[in-house]
């Protein structure tokens, strides 16, 4: 069989699996966030009961916006300050078996907003500079935590779609608790004993030496890698025990592996848009948003794998063969592993940057420029493709009220959504959230670019060099988390301004799309009438990934021009970066 | 290691008024 007709069936393999896992997930969730009984309340109700009196929690208690917004952003205030403090004196603390001294304090602070922020970004080598114990209680909990909180955001949007006149939009202690309880927590335990059984390490110990085939002995890095995986895919998160990531062997073994940790990164994000659809009280509102979701992702896929699997046309000219058949995989090769090959390697950086996921098998900046500037046009879309737990299906829904909004003006029909009204403020509150987004990946970009401190932290000049620099900066807002490779980003310019550029993709989105939630909570549900405009239907499908496509075009199109699509056009002409 | 500078406080100090900035947003958004 031809090479390209297995790796395509590769891919649609991936989405059927993911889809069969994602739609009974999906249900599940719905069960968890409306307080039914699943198969896991008898276990985790005596749990939860005990949270809640421990932290001294009226889980009865339904919040206004404001008070969810202001318990959400104390609490990661807390979150920050406590994971500040462990990577600053992790060198006096316990569990240090490989004597990490305490982080600077620049890097300290873009590590625990990083982490507390669910982007990850890593600056730092976690086998030298990391102990244990602020790998397993700092950053491996605020994985859990991050993403839990994500998925608040969420649960209180939809909460409040289906409620009317109400002033409250639910309780985020209850919200959060239940995420990391009834979800993360009972999936990564499997998940970890999986990861286990193929190789990943699992240990509280520092090195371990071992004797290599030709006899000499080496001393390998090791840690508690499957429990930290586990979470690292589950929650979107990314944040790897080594810096190679899931490139490295003890992180992503197997060719099994590989797939589980894709399977874990997608599952909950697609598996939220069927809560969404359960939760609405329409599946079919679910599945118009899964299907833009689907298409866009499909999208990036393809044009990744065609440009990866034609190679470099450099090469070609040499008389370098890179024609896949039996004998080769063929494509550009560079910066993959040769284990996974081009299709893993294209399968799994498409989804990590579609999603939030920031993890990585290859080097971003070694792919051909139109490659490297998908995964970038895939950040610079919000990651709405599925996206992070919770933040991407709440940025795609700020984008169909958006759409609403623009099918109301072309045709003249009232803006509804979910049988609430769409009015100005709801247009004004998810315009703050897109705004938010689009100056903190601009405005800072610019800034790095004029700074001498900015322009020294590139590895390559011309466009590739701008590309390091945008895509860092695009994937701290966004809470990504991957890195292009090249930018030397452990410069206190960098851990600066990416640190603040993770708060703003943070919680300058969070607050609007809780104020919205807020809004339409107040609202009354309006019956369907010939006047409105159907959110469930192919038509708006199509609309919605045309408000996505052309947000993300009008935006960012003169910075990619400079970027990517300059380099791809001199590579062309046989120049490289 | 283990003793307090001045970055400590600049950086704890951006963290801490973002997030007073931001309590401040919401409500500044709720008015909006």
């Amino acid at each position: 069989m031809p090479p390209m007709i297995l790796d395509i069936a590769r891919f649609v393999g991936f989405g059927v699996v993911i889809l069969a896992l994602a739609y009974p997930l999906g249900l599940y969730m719905a069960k968890v966030y409306s307080g039914e009984k699943t198969w896991l309340t008898p276990v985790l109700v005596p749990v939860e009961r005990v949270v809640y009196r421990v932290a001294g929690i009226d889980p009865n208690e339904d919040m206004p916006w404001t008070a969810y917004a202001i318990s959400l952003l104390i609490f990661n205030l807390v979150c920050f300050t406590i994971l500040y403090l462990m990577l600053r004196f992790q060198g006096v603390l316990p569990l240090n078996p490989q004597h990490a001294v305490g982080m600077k304090p620049d890097l300290a602070f873009n590590t625990a907003v990083s982490f507390v922020g669910n982007t990850d970004w890593q600056a730092y080598a976690g086998e030298t500079q990391v102990s244990q114990l602020t790998q397993m209680a700092g950053l491996t909990w605020q994985m859990f935590v991050s993403t839990a909180v994500g998925a608040t955001v969420l649960i209180a949007l939809i909460r409040a779609f289906g409620r009317k006149g109400a002033h409250a939009i639910g309780n985020f202690w209850v919200d959060l608790t239940r995420s990391w309880l009834y979800i993360l927590l009972p999936i990564c335990v499997v998940l970890g004993l999986v990861m286990v059984s193929q190789g990943t390490v699992q240990t509280l110990a520092a090195r371990v030496s071992v004797r290599t085939v030709e006899g000499a002995t080496q001393t390998l890095s090791v840690g508690p890698v499957a429990a930290t995986e586990a979470i690292k895919t589950l929650g979107v998160d990314g944040g790897g025990v080594f810096n190679a990531n899931s490139a490295h062997p003890f992180e992503n073994p197997t060719p099994l592996t590989n797939w589980i940790e894709m399977l874990a990164v997608l599952v909950i994000p697609a598996g939220l848009v069927f809560t969404f659809g359960k939760m609405a009280g329409n599946m079919k509102q679910g599945i118009a948003v899964f299907a833009a979701m689907a298409i866009l992702f499909a999208i990036s896929v393809g044009v990744m794998y065609g440009f990866e699997q034609a190679g470099n046309p450099n090469l070609t000219r040499s008389g370098v063969d890179q024609v896949a058949s039996a004998t080769q995989s063929g494509g550009n090769t560079e910066g993959k592993e040769v284990r996974f090959g081009v299709a893993e390697s294209i399968l799994f950086a498409s989804l990590n940057t579609a999603s939030a996921g920031g993890n990585a098998n290859a080097s971003m900046s070694s792919m051909t420029p139109i490659s490297g500037g998908m995964a970038l046009w895939n950040l610079m879309t919000a990651e709405v493709v599925f996206g992070g737990v919770g933040c991407g299906l709440y940025t795609m829904l700020t984008f169909a009220l958006l759409a609403v909004f623009i099918a109301g003006l072309m045709v003249g029909r009232t803006p509804e959504y979910l049988g609430k009204k769409i009015g100005s403020r709801e247009i004004k509150l998810a315009m703050l959230a897109v705004l938010a987004m689009n100056i903190g990946i601009l405005v800072f970009t610019a800034i790095a670019v004029l700074a001498p401190a900015g322009l020294a932290g590139r590895l390559s000049l011309g466009p590739h060099g701008l590309s390091e620099i945008l895509y860092a900066f695009t994937s701290a807002v966004g809470n990504n988390g991957t890195a292009f490779a090249g930018l030397n980003a452990a410069s206190l310019f960098y851990t600066t301004m990416i640190g603040i550029n993770i708060l703003i993709g943070r919680y300058l989105l969070i607050v609007p799309v809780l104020a919205v939630a807020g809004s339409v909570a107040a609202k009354t549900t309006l019956a369907p009438s010939v006047g409105t405009f159907p959110t469930d239907t192919p038509l708006f499908t199509g609309l919605l990934i045309g408000v996505v496509v052309v947000v993300g075009a009008l935006t960012f199109f003169p910075v990619a021009a400079l970027g990517p699509i300059l380099e791809h056009v001199l590579m062309t002409a046989g120049r490289l970066f | 290691v283990g003793r307090c500078e001045v970055g400590d406080i600049i950086f704890l100090g951006i963290a801490f008024v973002f997030i007073g900035l931001c309590l401040l947003y919401v409500r500044a958004v709720d008015k909006l």
